[in-house]
This record gives structure tokens, C-alpha cells and sequence, in this order.
């Protein structure tokens, strides 16, 4: 089942508990574990007296949450918009061609290794080209994105796709069904999960890439280019407020991301 | 997903499939040659400034003339990312055993850590530049993070998904928890982790270059960054090219070490 670069399909959160109180428990049970974390983590301050230039009080980063969070947040919307569309177009992209290069075999036999090499490659090391090419704007952020994105779709869309048995084909042929019935009714239907897992990776590369797009070019708009500059002037709790902000969003559009996976894919 | 106890009878070694394969797909040369004649074009015919797009014969040059260079920054690259894959990894492995034997930990704590899995690491990077310092410190420091996460996760996975029947068996023979841990699930788990081990030598190499980027004192990371800040493109590219064939060969090393250490969960059928 597994697909032979990435981690796709191979996760499972295992149920430990019964039914409604699992249900509760599983959204208590955390944040009782992050309560406890911030807790200790204000403690271990208070007792050793931190300098709040390595290591802030939860406090301080509240406070920074608290009276500048609208800034933060606008500024998070912004590499949100990039994150969406490098999701979206990376995602789509990487859907088609791995349909192209499982349905054609001159494109497999032409390109799939290309790609392979491509997705194990550190694509960072390509940034400094685009922004060479495309400059540091929103262009650039979104080709980083896409580039990021693309790669694990189209993988584990072969990966699913050519995972479709022999017999189910054959089957959809006797029956009279024509290549598109057979792709939608029984290719689909079976590769989806994979697809899917392919795009659970890609959020988490859109995330990278929206962010470290801006990482690389300070000065810019978006929540990295704003980390970068609170590194210069040291202020470190605006680091880690920041640092919240991302994982708050990160957090809610994977879980929205979790729900619609659920839903497509209700009979697995 | 069980045990492979014993590996079938193999008809072809891995090497020999592995050469079919490139035999197979011989019309990439193709798409190379292809794609080094568009780029000529483009200098030819379209005018590029050398600064946009330099020429292939540029880019060799610069390759074989800063060889050296490449060879000193591979190093450092190489021993920061060995550093931060066994801290990480470690760290991961120990902690997911540990949350395993928590019923606490792994309804809490382990849901958070998959959640945060999404949070790009490289954010971590000015936090870590505070922490570790500006030299090798930090590099080590988002590396191992990353791979922290993915291990901790890999680990977790394949402890979770051992076959009960298994466990059953061993506490029939009145194993002790253990020896349970040691001769069953850990073996058991060993394939998942191994998939973690082996994504885990890339990630390690991704995010080393991506902190020497962000940081840029050292490193292959650094001496892409470099070339952009003096405008020499030729060399830049050059550079890209050497951390992407490093990249395939450590991707190699990857699958090599998950093939040598879990063949008898490869070779059989599932």
C-alpha cells in the first residue's frame, strides 16, 4: 500500500476509546495537555528567570496576540491567499498529470522519472531561480507553492491509479463500458484515497512554501517576511505569536481538510 | 499488514528490476536532450542576457572550476544533516515509545503533534537562530526538528497497526513487556519506521540546505545564496545542481538502507 517516496495512506489515528466518550475526550484530552504545557511553560519562567529575549513568558506572547493580532492576523490572510491557490493549482496539476502519465505510457516512460527525481530533490535550492526570473511578488510566492504542492499528488495519483486491478477493468470492458465510464465508476472511486492522501501532504507543502517563500525575501508582505524582520530586532515573542498564528490556521484548514476527505471518501 | 516470515523464492534481484526499469524508460533521455536544446535556443536566438539565463557551457564551467568549494560545503552540509537526523531521529523514536506506553500521552499529546505537523518548521528558524546560535547550531536544529515529527509519527504508526495476534502470542508464551516490546512490536513496527528513516535522510538534507539558505555562513544552501547575491548565475545554477544531485543520491542511500534492513517485509506479497 505504501507509495515508494512519500508516507501517503499509511496513516491512522488509532481509536483507543469507546464512542461518546472518545468523542469528547478527543477534543478535551489536548487542550487539558496545552493548558498543562502553557502552564509549566509560565512556571519554568517564573523559577528560572528567563531572559524574555530567549525565552518569553507565555504572557508576553498573549500580549502580542492580544494587541496585535489584527496585524498579525491580516498579515496571515495574505500568505493564506497564496497557500490556497498554490494548494489548489499545485493540487489540480498534479491530479492531471499523474491521470496523463498513468493513462499514456509514452508519458510515463518519458517523464515519470523526471518527476520522481524532481519530488526527492530539495526544491528550495530552486527558489533563488524563480526569484530570478519572476521577482519577489506574489508570482514567485505562488510558483514556490505550486512547485511544492505539485509533487506528492502526482505521485500518489499513480500510485493509486495503477494500484486498480486487472479484474476491475476487465470487468468495466465486458460490461460495455467505455475508458471514461470505467475511469469514474471504478479507477476514481479506488484511487481516491490515495489522491487524497496526496493532497494531505501538499497542504502541509503549501504551508512551507507560502511561508518560506516569504522567509527568503524579507521586507514583503505575509506573516514570514514579518518573522524575519521581529528576528532582527530580536523580539522573540512576536516570533512565537506568529509562529501560533500560522499554527492556528495550519490547524483549522487541515481539519477542514480531514472532514472533506471523510466525506469524499465515506466508504472506506 | 503482517510479518513476512519467509521471502518468496525471488526470480529477479532488485538491481536487475531496478536496470529494467531504466531500460524502460529510456525516452527520458529524450526529454533531457530536449530540454538542453530549448535552453541553447532560448541564448541563440532569443537574446537572453547571460545573467537571465547562462549558457549550458557557463554552467559546466563553473561547476568543474569550483569543485573544491563544492566539496568543503558538502561537507559541512553532510555532518549537519548526520547531526540532525540522529538527534531527531532519537528524539522521535524514544518519545513515540514513550507515548505509546502512556494511554494519557497518546490521547493528548499525540493528536497535538499530528496537528502541528503542519505548522512549516522553517518558521522555527529565527527562534533557533536565538537558541543555537548563527553556526551549525541552527541548521542541526531545524533539521532534527523536522525529522523529530516525521519518526515520532512513522514509529507511533507501526506500533499502533502490529498485528494482535502477535502480541496475543507473545503474552502466551508470558513474554515480559519488555521483551514484547523488543522481540515483537518494535520488529513488528519496523517497516513503518523504516519509511520514516528512509524520507527521513531527504528531510534532513532539505531542511539543513533550506536553514543555510535562510541563515547563509556555510553550506551548499549558502553557496546558492551567495552566487544569487553576486549575480552570477552560471555559478547559481551550478550550485542548484550539485545540492539536486546530492538530493538523488541521499534518496538513494534512503532506499538502499530500507531495503537492506526490512527486505523480508519488501520482497513478500501484500
Amino acid at each position: 500500500m505504501t507509495s515508494r517516496v512519500s508516507e501517503a495512506a499509511t496513516e491512522a489515528v488509532a481509536p483507543v476509546l469507546s464512542k461518546r466518550a472518545g468523542r469528547i475526550r478527543r477534543f478535551v484530552d489536548p487542550l487539558v495537555f496545552a493548558l498543562l504545557f502553557v502552564a509549566a511553560w509560565q512556571v519554568f519562567i517564573w523559577i528560572t528567570g528567563f531572559h524574555s529575549v530567549v525565552l518569553p513568558p507565555p504572557s508576553k506572547v498573549w500580549a502580542v496576540l492580544w494587541n496585535q493580532g489584527d496585524f498579525l492576523v491580516g498579515n496571515m490572510l495574505t500568505t493564506a491567499i497564496t497557500i490556497a491557490w498554490g494548494f489548489f493549482l499545485g493540487g489540480l496539476m498534479g491530479f492531471v498529470s499523474g491521470v496523463l502519465i498513468n493513462h499514456f505510457e509514452g508519458v510515463k516512460r518519458a517523464i515519470q522519472p523526471i518527476l520522481v527525481a524532481l519530488y526527492v530533490v530539495p526544491k528550495a535550492v530552486f527558489i533563488p531561480l524563480l526569484i530570478l526570473w519572476w521577482g519577489v511578488g506574489f508570482e514567485y510566492k505562488l510558483l514556490v507553492t505550486v512547485l511544492l504542492a505539485f509533487f506528492p499528488v502526482t505521485e500518489n495519483t499513480v500510485t493509486g491509479l495503477s494500484g486498480v486491478e486487472r479484474e476491475m477493468v476487465e470487468l468495466t470492458r465486458s460490461l460495455k463500458g467505455g475508458r471514461w465510464f470505467g475511469f469514474r465508476k471504478v479507477a476514481l472511486p479506488f484511487a481516491s484515497p490515495f489522491v487524497l492522501a496526496g493532497l494531505r501532504i501538499a497542504l502541509t507543502e503549501s504551508f512551507i512554501g507560502g511561508v518560506l517563500s516569504e522567509i527568503l525575501v524579507p521586507g514583503s508582505v505575509g506573516i514570514g517576511s514579518r518573522i524575519v524582520e521581529a528576528a532582527a530586532f530580536s523580539n522573540t515573542e512576536f516570533i512565537i505569536a506568529s509562529i501560533m498564528v500560522i499554527a492556528a490556521f495550519g490547524i483549522v484548514s487541515y481539519f477542514l481538510f480531514l472532514w472533506l476527505e471523510r466525506r469524499l471518501t465515506f466508504w472506506v | 499488514m503482517g510479518i513476512g516470515a519467509l521471502s518468496p523464492a525471488r526470480t529477479a534481484s532488485w538491481w536487475e528490476k531496478a536496470g529494467r526499469r531504466l531500460w524502460y524508460h529510456w525516452p527520458v533521455v529524450l526529454v533531457l536532450i530536449g530540454i538542453v536544446v530549448f535552453w541553447i535556443f532560448m541564448i541563440e536566438w532569443r537574446d537572453f542576457h547571460p545573467i537571465v539565463l547562462p549558457s549550458p557551457g557557463a554552467v559546466i564551467e563553473a561547476l568543474v572550476e569550483n569543485r573544491i568549494d563544492y566539496v568543503r560545503a558538502g561537507f559541512v552540509t553532510f555532518y549537519e544533516m548526520i547531526l540532525g537526523f540522529m538527534a531527531g531521529g532519537a528524539l522521535g523514536f524514544f518519545s513515540a515509545v514513550g507515548i505509546f506506553y502512556s494511554p494519557f500521552l497518546r490521547r493528548s499529546l499525540y493528536p497535538l503533534l499530528l496537528g502541528f505537523r503542519i505548522v512549516p518548521k522553517v518558521a522555527f528558524v529565527p527562534l533557533f537562530l536565538v537558541w543555537f546560535g548563527i553556526g551549525v547550531g541552527v541548521k542541526v536544529a531545524l533539521a532534527s526538528f523536522a525529522i523529530f515529527f516525521l519518526i515520532l509519527i512513522q514509529t507511533g504508526l507501526g506500533l499502533a497497526g502490529v498485528d494482535p495476534a502477535l502480541i496475543e502470542l507473545g503474552r502466551s508464551l508470558r513474554m515480559s513487556e519488555v521483551a514484547l516490546l523488543r522481540r515483537i512490536r518494535l520488529p513488528a513496527a519496523l517497516p513503518a519506521i523504516m519509511v520514516g528513516v528512509k524520507l527521513g535522510i531527504t528531510y534532513a538534507l532539505t531542511n539543513v540546505v533550506v536553514a543555510e539558505m535562510v541563515v547563509a555562513t556555510e553550506g551548499l544552501g549558502f553557496l546558492v545564496v551567495e552566487a544569487r547575491s553576486f549575480i552570477k548565475t552560471h555559478e547559481m545554477i551550478a550550485a542548484i545542481f550539485v545540492v539536486a544531485f546530492i538530493g538523488l543520491v541521499v534518496f538513494a542511500v534512503g532506499l538502499w538502507v530500507e531495503r537492506k534492513t526490512v527486505f523480508w517485509y519488501l520482497d513478500a506479497d501484500h
